[in-house]
């Protein structure tokens, strides 16, 4: 009985485990090296909202407008918005974009390497990163104006440092 | 026997795996949902409640896609 308990117990313990997470304050890891597709802008010295998105969740294809209007607001003030698509399928990222169309630029991550390693708790989660590569910022999930106005504050707070 | 069951026990829990919100595509598809045909559902509702006086008591958070 004791050994059931312990092989159940350090089940458990991998479970809770596996996967690596950033979390705030923790630096951000750089897309490029998980072979991420698309035209990654140069981030350096910028505060970067990185949005990650799928074709299938509507929270997603709500934020993105959003996002947009955030990005061309604070894009002269140093600000870059970077939409992570994480769809295996190209073809369904394609189809969500031809619908949105952003202006600001996005990046795909159909092996799914670079989501794994960041680990979002859902769909959307922006990373709102500071001028230092440290996320300053999480917010999962897309409620609608007070996301954004919860998201604004920390993006100004971010372009101030 | 001890070391045999140990090991199902073991690869019995390989089954249990955490679906990571990005895998999720399946489960957020429309056949997924519990309430994918209001109309259906409405009248089924309406039969158990004429017929068994039972109503309600099946209501669940989405089909798991973790958006929200």
């Amino acid at each position: 009985m004791k050994n059931i308990a312990i092989c159940f117990l350090t089940a458990l313990v991998l479970l809770a485990t596996s996967g690596a997470e950033v979390s705030r304050g923790a630096s951000f890891p750089n897309p490029k090296t998980f072979g991420v597709t698309g035209i990654l802008p140069s981030t350096k010295g910028k505060v970067v909202l990185y949005d990650f998105w799928a074709s299938w969740c509507q929270p997603c294809r709500q934020a993105f407008p959003a996002y947009d209007r955030l990005y061309k607001k604070y894009k002269g003030q140093g600000l870059i918005v970077v939409g992570v698509g994480t769809d295996k399928k190209p073809k369904d990222s394609a189809g969500f974009l031809k619908r949105l169309s952003p202006s600001f630029p996005v990046i795909f991550d159909h092996s799914q390497r670079f989501v794994a390693k960041v680990g979002p708790k859902g769909m959307p989660t922006a990373y709102l990163v500071g001028k230092n590569g440290k996320v300053a910022f999480i917010h999962s999930g897309f409620r609608g104006a007070k996301t954004v106005k919860t998201i604004e504050a920390q993006i100004q707070v971010a372009l101030k440092k | 026997m001890k070391p045999y069951f140990l090991l199902v026990t073991l690869f019995a829990f390989t089954s249990c795996g955490k679906v990571a919100p990005w895998e999720r595509a399946n489960l957020a598809r429309k056949a997924m949902a519990p309430d994918r045909n209001p109309l259906g559902e409405a009248m089924a509702d309406h039969m158990y409640f004429s017929r068994e006086g039972s109503l309600g008591g099946k209501g669940v958070g989405g089909g798991g896609c973790g958006c929200n």
